[in-house]
């Protein structure tokens, strides 16, 4: 019986190592269609299954040169009767020398629901005989289809990925599985191709995504994307320059004790309220914000201030290691009452203390001062160089630009920042109402002619000075604060509605503003504030891991959306931007 | 030359010469400050939070005509300007 090899072709010996090029297939029995391994039923239901629609029977089968019997009984197993059956036998072609393998039957069934979660296809393949190859079927696919996305203005990565039926090259296509196929999603080569062949799995050649020719779609499953995502993140550590964690080449035994000694965090880790302990949502929506903050989440949780180790008294930075930790491993879901952190924030720094509403940016501040405090990491030179966590993830620097009208002398400084204050009204004229962020940040970065004379040093007249305010260097995490709260003659509150998009572009705002990189950040984090300037009450919005967007009412969360965030009628106090590579 | 080979030439000089990664580059950085990808994002999850039974293919039949549609007209005619002085350039290859 003469045999179809099912296999990925042979390492070949160019630099690549992958599949440069479809190498020709080794078996020559598979251009002759009668001796295709697998069945297409005629699409009439078989009465000995489930009386479902068309039905296609799929063969995935792979053989080597040892492999010279082939075992009907795991064929069988499924309880398909087919006279088509064949055993796995000795292949002509001695290269594909893996271990032996069992043919296995993969049932595409139409007419069965679609998971949720993955499909039965991708699940019957991974529990089947087959799975090794599979898995480094697809290890080796995504390896090529991820690093040559990185190679933008090379040809040879775009031969790669053509599809092989109308060599189209600037297009979607997708790498089959089983064979060195590549089939592009336009003109339905792909689709073509696993319809003839019978190979229902492609792999995205940009991204190394699972796609499903039986579903019609993209399929997740958690071992497959377990490797693509680690072969993303090694490329995205060498790009960045960094060294890959150690942590995921633990040897066998570290992995076991590891494995023994943790917890699997409960399912919707890290998302609890706060209960108000009077007046206290002022730091509840704070906390908040550290808590979806995702470069201060994972350095608290991977120990970034160990609260058992710390030797401090009131210290503030091992109360917010111990709400991590709750948050992140404990099931249950009721509010949580920061007693402990209330009473060590109080005695740090005694405003605190009371029933009184508070103002939830002075808050923000305090407690950022507080985790440079406490921190282990911390420089004792220039803050925009500190080394804590706190200044790594929110400190920037602003470069303000002061020119003397007459000489044209420009005097430059640099100042660090944690935050941005934006205000929403010019000083002067209360009716120009300025409407979107974008705008905001404009005016904070134009150039503002300074009421008082002051002395220029250069050619020592007294002038009316510009001040040019820009951003010299972007923070990972910018917070934004917009002043709604003005002191003039009376303290007020400005209702303002003001628009913010869900990703900015932070480039025209800095101080090379027309640098060809792209500076994109993401919103995660809304803080509001609802009522009268002292009477008023705080809640936020805050996008988690998986990029939903909750709302944090004390106690209360509730699961909002995009669309809510950006659309409701909350007066924004802070706005959270963080920088997209990391989102 | 036939139609076929003019095409690969093309692609060829588009790809090395690094100009089909300006392109891209520049298309999507119109398409973040038009507010276009915050558009279609709110579409698509829209839309798949309306299907019963979530599907790729369905949901791009549902949302790709719109979101062609809702591209601007001043990014079309922007982008195909620069990809015709880029054919200008090397059309006596």
């Amino acid at each position: 019986m003469s045999t179809v090899i099912v296999s990925r072709p042979p390492p070949s010996n160019d630099a690549n190592n992958k599949r440069a090029s479809p190498s020709p297939r080794s078996s020559p029995s598979l251009s002759s269609s009668n001796n295709r391994k697998f069945s297409v039923s005629n699409g009439l239901p078989d009465p000995s299954r489930s009386p479902s629609a068309a039905r296609k029977t799929v063969s995935v089968e792979s053989t080597s040169a040892h492999d010279s019997q082939g075992s009907p009984s795991a064929m069988n197993s499924n309880g398909t009767t087919n006279g088509k059956n064949s055993s796995a036998s000795t292949t002509s072609d001695g290269k594909y020398s893996s271990d032996s393998r069992i043919m296995s039957r993969i049932n595409v069934d139409r007419g069965l629901l679609p998971q949720t979660i993955g499909c039965m296809h991708v699940k019957q393949l991974l529990s089947s005989p087959s799975q090794e190859l599979a898995l480094n079927s697809y290890r080796q696919a995504v390896r090529v289809a991820l690093e040559l996305r990185d190679r933008t203005s090379d040809m040879s990565a775009f031969q790669v990925r053509r599809c092989r039926g109308c060599g189209e090259l600037l297009t979607t296509t997708f790498m089959c599985l089983q064979c060195p196929s590549v089939g592009c999603r336009k003109s339905k080569h792909a689709e073509a191709h696993s319809r003839d062949v019978g190979h229902i799995f492609g792999i995205d050649s940009r991204s190394g995504h699972l796609y499903c020719f039986a579903c019609k779609d993209y399929v997740y499953n958690y071992t497959l994307e377990k490797i693509r995502r680690e072969r993303e993140e090694l490329l995205e550590a060498k790009k960045l320059k960094k060294r890959y964690q150690e942590a995921s080449q633990l040897s066998a035994d570290d992995k076991m004790l590891v494995e023994q000694n943790s917890k699997a965090p409960p399912c919707q880790a890290g998302l609890r309220g706060f209960q108000n302990m009077g007046s206290t949502c002022f730091m509840s929506v704070i906390l908040q914000s550290l808590i979806h903050n995702p470069i201060i989440r994972n350095d608290f949780l991977s120990g970034g201030h160990d609260s058992n180790q710390c030797q401090r008294e009131n210290c503030l930075g091992c109360r917010i290691d111990e709400i991590f930790a709750e948050f992140f491993t404990s099931p249950t879901t009721t509010g949580y009452g920061p007693a402990l952190l209330l009473t060590t924030a109080w005695k740090t720094q005694r405003s605190l203390a009371g029933y009184s509403e508070q103002d939830a940016h002075e808050f923000l501040q305090f407690i950022l001062d507080q985790l440079h405090a406490t921190s282990d990491a911390k420089s004792s030179s220039d803050v925009d160089y500190c080394g804590c966590i706190v200044h790594r993830t929110f400190c920037g620097q602003l470069q303000s630009d002061i020119v003397c009208p007459n000489c044209k002398n420009v005097t430059v400084t640099i100042d660090p920042f944690m935050d941005l204050s934006l205000e929403l009204r010019d000083r002067k004229s209360d009716a120009s109402r300025i409407l979107s962020l974008q705008q905001c940040l404009e005016k904070f970065t134009s150039p503002e002619k300074l009421e008082t004379k002051y002395m220029c040093s250069f050619c020592s007249t007294r002038q009316e000075v510009t001040k040019q305010l820009t951003v010299k260097r972007l923070p990972l995490v910018l917070s934004i604060q917009l002043k709604r709260f003005e002191h003039a003659l009376k303290s007020n509150k400005i209702d303002d509605h003001v628009s913010f998009p869900m990703q900015l572009d932070l480039t025209p705002y800095t101080t090379n503003s027309r640098s060809k990189k792209r500076y994109v950040y993401e919103l995660f984090g809304v803080v509001c504030h609802h009522g009268k300037i002292n009477t008023g009450h705080y809640t936020c919005s805050m996008k988690n891991r998986e990029g939903l967007w909750f709302n944090f009412d004390d106690a209360m969360v509730t699961l909002s959306s995009e669309k809510q965030v950006l659309t409701s009628n909350a007066y924004r106090y802070l706005l959270f931007y963080i920088i997209k590579e990391l989102s | 030359m036939a139609d076929a080979q003019i095409r690969a030439k093309v692609n060829q000089k588009l790809i090395e010469s690094g100009e089909y990664e300006r392109l891209s580059q520049y298309l999507r950085q119109k398409l973040i400050e038009d507010g276009w990808y915050d558009q279609v994002t709110e579409l698509a999850s829209d839309t798949l939070r309306a299907q019963e039974n979530p599907n790729f293919e369905n949901l791009v039949d549902l949302v790709e005509p719109e979101a062609l549609a809702l591209v601007p007209e001043y990014v079309k005619i922007e982008l195909l300007g620069m990809i015709k002085r880029f054919l200008e350039g090397i059309v006596d290859k």
